[in-house]
């Protein structure tokens, strides 16, 4: 009896928390041998920003009401460019077979992959928006719920967009089917985030859109990392 | 009776050609009863003149187009559970009309739009998710076309399927939890505060779309099966396939 | 008739309604028919 109660005890222990810790290491390790990839990634967001106030006129009102949206749909967008190179490179040399064969949870590995994503790409924008809300004039007190926004909800964006990216991997169509798939998602989140900005604007409260965003980032957390263990074995198989 | 033989394909096929003409032919009977009593029988509302009169084609096709993806994430559950192929290509088949159904919804409800709240289109959360929903079934059809892999592409479809199915509540509850253009629920499971006469003929066209929902799904899942299941002796002794 | 087709003013919108569900609906069954017809031919050529 007692060496089964060993057996098991002594049995090797695959946690999450060791495989989520894994995952991140590995990604940032890997993201900043290519630092200039993940520039590259950060100059879209900022040229995209700078974009519309060359296209509309440089009204400040104008501006103003525009900026939080703009903020939003650059940070969905340069989120989805970076998107494919989540699982691309480790699907085409094989790693993510064995990723996937490891017998740590694939949700937890997958989750650790989610997270250094957000960390190189939703992260830099966060911190970018105050800088890029100078070009639209936007107050003080508006741009704290901007940037409280982008914070709750950029996660949102990887967690989505990783289901998304290991559901086409390797299909034909690229980009275009991975934004087809996603934007969709996307748009709730793009909703409560530009709107919580939009309300405060009105004098009103944002937290109503700000505590949708965390209700939707603490349900993303739950399940996306599963939907996208599920979707990278599919793709494996 | 042994329904689990009718999830093979081969059992399902000849079962779904006899099945479909019969809502084919429910699906005309409800359309033509439910047209005659929303132009024949039902007056003139006093708010909205004749204009209302597309709500016997708009209402039934907004509820199938969310009562169809839940079907199709009902069919997308147990295809990943039970890893049954005709699951998902029941999944497959629902996909396009869902489509259709979300088509007609936005657009009558825009030429209905227009001459009561004077806009084709105004971004209201029931609209908006409406579109969203759209854009769902897109995305499940094209994922389905860029997957060379049938049975990847019905995991993939089914995931994808499970994960938007967020989006019905959210319609369906959205003119509920915002106050915005799109009027509130008529109808609800406790009652309804419509005129009868409108009420039933909205009520026998929702009919006449279920009915026709389900003969266009049952004609597309033999025409998938043919596809899917080519080479199988069943197939090559089936007879009277029609002529070119 | 004329007030059948005018729907008290509101005949534009009515009828446009109506007839894209109209147009949309054969767009699905022709499209369905020619799946159909397809899928079988490729079958019969399999049988041969």
């Amino acid at each position: 009896m007692s060496t089964v109660v060993a057996a098991f005890e002594d049995a090797p222990h695959y946690g999450a928390l060791a495989a989520l810790r894994w995952g991140v290491a590995r990604d940032l390790r890997l993201a900043m041998r290519s630092r200039s990839e993940l520039a590259v990634q950060i100059l879209f967001y900022v040229i995209v920003v700078s974009l519309f106030p060359l296209a509309s006129s440089p009204d400040r009102a104008l501006l103003a009401a525009l900026g939080p949206g703009v903020l939003w749909v650059a940070a969905l967008l340069a989120s989805l460019l970076s998107l494919s190179r989540l699982f691309a490179s480790d699907f085409g040399d094989g790693t993510l077979e064995q990723i996937a064969l490891s017998p740590y949870p694939l949700p937890a590995l997958v989750g650790g992959k989610i997270l250094a994503h957000w960390l190189t790409t939703g992260l830099p924008m966060v911190v970018l928006a105050p800088v890029l809300a100078l070009q639209y004039a936007i107050e003080p007190y508006v741009l704290t719920v901007i940037v409280l926004s982008l914070l709750l909800g950029t996660p949102i964006l990887s967690l989505l967009g990783a289901i998304g990216a290991a559901l086409t991997l390797g299909a034909r169509g690229g980009g275009s089917l991975l934004a087809l798939l996603i934007l969709p998602l996307y748009v709730p989140v793009l909703i409560f985030g530009a709107g919580s900005a939009d309300a405060v604007r009105a004098g009103l409260s944002a937290s109503p859109n700000l505590s949708l965003i965390a209700a939707g980032l603490l349900i993303a957390l739950v399940g996306a990392p599963f939907a996208t263990a599920a979707a990278v074995r599919i793709a494996l198989d | 009776m042994n329904l689990y033989q009718f999830s093979s394909p081969a059992t399902f096929y000849p079962v779904a050609g006899r099945l479909a003409p019969w809502f084919a032919w429910a699906a005309a009977i409800c359309a033509a009863a439910g047209l005659w009593i929303g132009f024949g029988v039902a007056p003139t509302d006093f708010q909205q003149g004749d204009a209302y009169r597309i709500i016997f084609i708009h209402v039934p096709a907004a509820w199938m187009s969310m009562f169809v993806y839940i079907v199709m994430a009902f069919w997308s559950v147990i295809a990943l559970s039970f890893n049954t192929r005709l699951s998902a290509m029941m999944a497959q088949a629902l996909a396009p009309t869902g489509a259709w159904m979300t088509f007609i919804a936005l657009w009558t409800g825009a030429f209905w739009g227009r001459p009561t709240w004077g806009t084709y289109w105004a971004w209201d959360a029931r609209m908006t998710s409406e579109l969203i929903l759209l854009f769902l079934y897109f995305g499940v059809i094209a994922l389905r076309n860029a997957l060379d892999d049938p049975r990847r592409a019905d995991r993939a479809c089914a995931v994808l399927s499970i994960v938007g199915a967020v989006n019905i509540p959210i319609i369906y509850y959205s003119v509920v939890w915002w106050n915005t253009l799109h009027q509130g629920a008529s109808v609800s499971a406790t009652g309804s505060k419509m005129n009868t006469i409108m009420l039933t003929g909205m009520l026998v066209m929702s009919f006449a779309a279920w009915f026709y929902a389900i003969a266009a799904v049952l004609w597309r899942v033999r025409a998938i099966i043919l596809e899917r299941e080519r080479g199988s002796a069943w197939i090559a002794a089936l007879p009277g396939l029609a002529r070119a | 008739m004329m007030d059948f087709l005018n729907m008290g003013g509101y005949g534009f919108y009515v009828w446009s309604a109506y007839g894209v569900t109209a147009l949309a609906i054969a767009a699905e069954l022709a499209s369905l028919r020619a799946r159909v017809r397809a899928a079988e031919k490729l079958a019969r050529m399999d049988k041969r």
